[in-house]
């Protein structure tokens, strides 16, 4: 690709090298309300390699032409532009089909076959990407099957990849079984995990708000910031995935994984360059600093019924596929430590549930009052401290509250916003974080995926909660739908003298 | 006589009033200031702004030479960003006022939201050598013309971009960039990207109307590739294509043929040597896309302006 001196004429050029992507579950959900229609957007907006091809891989027996029938007619339902014929022509003669079960020697002999023709048609050059879009009990399965057909072998001048989808593991064991099985075929350097909240826009921009901008860095410690929330709330239940959901709970689905990644891009240290590694190693201390969650720390909720967005809200226990005395917990509230020296005594409160009021991620931090009032206690009395926040979604933007005069004749302050919002700065919809992940994998750019280290380190932090919820049984607190969690929860806060922030 | 001070309050009361209940934000990003010696012209880009979705200006002043006093009228767009989100606001002042002398200029010069980088969309023709053309370019931060409109600004843009020390564009050149990256990916193939230094020739079909595209993309292929490749240059008809719009273009290199053609509009077809025929999408976008486009950005675009030193002479 560096060899081609017309791409360094484009202002903007991120255009990947020639690769094959194999998508193993090519039927699934995943694969049609996301992976596909990300690629028909990419290829839309020409970022799409020249020589590319993508190859679905699944039980289902059916022709290329079936594959791409039904893939436009879920383009047509999840795609973010318009499917037109012209356009569509053009994308699918990329897309392909490989039936066959994932156990057997022969779809991977089948495989090989097919992307060896389609490389030569194609010109995709020897490189493959395997996108593990199935259930995580497939990915051992898949692992071999790639090993021992040697699809997943480099050679010079031809890079495989694995990209595999979250859960990575349930707990700490586990979660090094699987990381043992995908090292069995593919070296940590060929592996992109996925966690989609790393695709987005505003989570890379707090990077850039950190180490760009001379402000706001030098405050950015325990001298001046007293403590930060970061909270994830969902309005709605677990919509017909209560059988999956049974398996995870909050902590598995969000906690682990996505709320401890949008930390480690708070809590990290400048890196020495944006270099994916440097960045990762940046983002990897972080979580090695958090201290493990104790019980104590830690509030599980569930929720019951209520009304939410205006309407009747079942509880979860009467959720489809849900055990009717199921203790699963679809909230949790948690205070967490980070044993640095930036972030000694600096507590980090998480929260994250479904059926709260409202859909948001946030991440807000607050900053200590000031040493001296110099005004009188009814001139202050409204005064609160410093709020930085940065929404993750919606409304994606900065806020900064601080305190002013309240226009009159006397001195009264309130506490008021400086707004920052994406949408009304660049006038520009953010891009869709699948497909600025899928361009990350094919480039090779890692800075966007989680890495082992990190993994293992967020599977140790909520290790002893899992252990003691087993060990000790107990349920969790139940909230109304459409409320802001248990009051177990303020309780947890108001034992620091604290308060949660209301989104 | 209309005021700065008046306008401004105008423009505060529509923004009150077009955004209904919800507070309608202006975009802090660029200034538009346009001229258009055509009073048509201008107005055709008013209505161009007020339908941008994505990437629009946050105060557009929008000139055409008329005699008399300056005239003013402000208008406000709003409406939110996406689904749901924010209601952003567009700010389009239409003025009117005297081709030459210095009333209208320096209204437009009152007007400028403060600290943001003023993009001057320049829609009449050469010679650019004149008072109004110089007091813009004062204040502008990046100059953006339309040869697809008026071909002989290419001949001229490279000096006036010198004498007036500005960052230059132009929207031909925006609107080849889909070509210009279905041809790239010819030579994402290391085994074609060798032969690209022995281009000799490249024969280019445009539709009528408009040399300044494909005369374009022979300059970036010229400087890109480091050749001196011979030229061909012809006008075809096309119903259902905009004037100027590139239709097919053939390279030769090292004695092998490459081939893009546009059959139809959204979609290219790659020929290569030893390969099947593939296909690309490849919609140009419309005039408000384009020009949205170029408010993106602020740094020189130095593979415009090396084109532009190497352009193949125009058809007049
Ligand atoms: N869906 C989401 O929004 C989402 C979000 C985040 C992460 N993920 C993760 O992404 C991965 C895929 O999710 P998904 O929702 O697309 O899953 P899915 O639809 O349940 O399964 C994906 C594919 O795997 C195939 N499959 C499942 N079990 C199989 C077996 N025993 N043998 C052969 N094929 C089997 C299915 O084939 P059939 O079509 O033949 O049944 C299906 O096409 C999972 O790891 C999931 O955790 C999904």
């Amino acid at each position: 690709m560096d060899t081609n001196p017309l791409r360094d004429t484009f202002r903007m050029h991120r255009v990947p090298g020639p690769c094959a992507v194999v998508i193993f579950g090519g039927l699934g959900d995943l694969a049609g309300r996301k992976l596909v229609p990300a690629l028909y957007n990419l290829y839309l907006r020409r970022l799409l390699p020249a020589g590319f091809a993508m190859v679905g891989v699944g039980r289902r027996d059916a022709t290329d032409t079936e594959y791409r029938a039904e893939m436009r007619e879920r383009c047509a339902r999840f795609s973010r532009t318009p499917v037109t014929d012209a356009e569509w022509e053009g994308f699918e003669e990329l897309l392909h089909w490989v039936g066959g079960t994932f156990d057997a020697t022969e779809t991977y002999t089948t495989l090989a076959r097919r992307l060896e023709e389609i490389g030569v048609a194609r010109g995709t050059a020897g490189n493959v990407m395997f996108y593990l879009s199935v259930p995580p009990s497939q990915f051992p399965v898949i692992v071999d099957g790639l090993g021992d057909s040697g699809l997943a072998r480099e050679e010079p001048g031809r890079f495989r990849r694995a990209v595999i989808e979250k859960p990575f593991g349930h707990d700490l064991p586990s979660s090094a079984a699987l990381d043992a099985e995908v090292h069995r075929a593919f070296k940590e350097s060929q592996v992109f995990r996925i966690d989609h909240y790393l695709g987005k826009e505003t989570v890379q921009n707090i990077l850039v708000f950190r180490f760009a901008n001379g402000i706001f860095e030098p405050v950015w410690n325990r001298n001046f910031i007293d403590h930060v929330q970061i909270t994830v709330s969902e309005s709605i239940g677990v919509e017909g995935r209560g059988k999956f959901y049974e398996e995870a709970g909050a902590l598995r689905d969000i906690v682990q994984n996505h709320m401890l990644q949008v930390l480690s891009f708070v809590a990290m240290e400048p890196p020495s360059s944006f270099d994916a590694e440097a960045v990762r190693d940046e983002r990897g201390k972080a979580l090695a600093s958090c201290r493990p969650l104790l019980p104590s720390d830690v509030v599980r909720g569930q929720y019951s019924a209520g009304f939410s967005d205006g309407d009747a809200a079942k509880g979860y226990r009467n959720e489809d596929g849900v055990a009717p005395g199921s203790d699963v917990e679809t909230y949790i509230a948690a205070r967490l430590m980070i044993d640095n020296w930036r972030w000694a005594d600096t507590p980090f409160y998480l929260r994250t549930g479904k059926r709260l009021p409202k859909r948001v991620t946030e991440v807000a931090i607050q900053f200590k009052r000031v040493p001296h009032l110099p005004f009188s206690y009814a001139a202050a009395e409204q005064l609160e401290p410093n709020v930085l926040v940065l929404r993750i979604q919606p409304n994606e933007g900065i806020s900064l509250r601080f305190g002013a005069k309240v226009p009159s004749e006397r001195v009264q302050i309130r506490t008021v916003n400086m707004d920052f919002q994406y949408d009304t700065a660049f006038s520009a919809a953010p891009a869709e974080a699948y497909e600025t992940l899928l361009l990350d994998a094919m480039r090779g750019d890692g800075t966007n995926f989680p890495r082992q280290d990190a993994v293992n380190q967020s599977w140790r932090i909520v290790e002893p909660l899992q252990e003691s919820w087993t060990r000790l049984g107990g349920g969790p607190h139940l909230y109304e739908a459409g409320s802001w969690g248990p009051e177990a929860a303020d309780e947890l806060l108001a034992r620091d003298r604290r308060r949660w922030r209301r989104p | 006589m209309t005021t700065p001070a008046a306008i401004e309050r105008e423009l505060a009361e529509l923004r009150g009033k077009t955004a209904g209940d919800h507070a309608g934000t202006r975009t802090h990003i660029v200034d538009l200031v346009a001229y258009a010696d055509d009073p048509a012209i201008a107005t055709e880009l008013g209505e161009v702004v007020a339908m941008m979705r994505h990437h629009r200006p946050s105060r557009a002043l929008i000139a055409s030479g008329a005699p008399g006093d300056v005239t003013a009228e402000p208008a406000v767009f709003c409406s939110p960003m996406q689904e749901g989100g924010a209601i952003v606001c567009c700010e389009i002042v239409r003025l009117t006022g005297p081709p030459a002398g210095d009333a209208l200029t320096s209204m437009i010069a009152s007007l400028l939201l403060p600290d943001l980088p003023v993009f001057l969309l320049w829609l009449s023709p050469p010679p650019l050598d004149r008072p109004t053309f110089h007091n813009l370019a004062a204040l502008a931060t990046r100059l953006v013309t339309d040869s697809t409109r008026f071909p002989t600004t290419l001949d001229v843009l490279g000096s006036v971009a010198r004498q007036e020390h500005l960052v230059v564009t132009d929207l031909a050149w925006t609107k080849i960039t889909g070509w210009r990256e279905v041809v790239a990916t010819i030579f994402d193939d290391a085994e074609h990207a060798a032969l690209l230094p022995s281009l000799e020739h490249v024969a280019i079909q445009h539709v009528a109307g408009s040399d300044a595209q494909a005369r374009l993309l022979v300059g970036w292929l010229a400087t890109a590739s480091r050749a001196t490749p011979t030229t061909s240059i012809e006008a075809v008809t096309h119903e259902d294509m905009r004037p100027g719009s590139l239709v097919r273009v053939e390279l030769t290199c090292g004695g092998h043929r490459f081939i893009v053609d546009r059959p139809s509009e959204g979609m290219a077809t790659i020929d290569v040597p030893g390969r099947p025929i593939r296909r690309a999408a490849l919609r140009v976008p419309p005039f408000g896309t384009l020009v949205g486009e170029e408010l993106e950005f602020l740094a020189p675009d130095r593979a415009f302006e090396a084109a532009l030193e190497r352009l193949p002479p125009g058809a007049r």
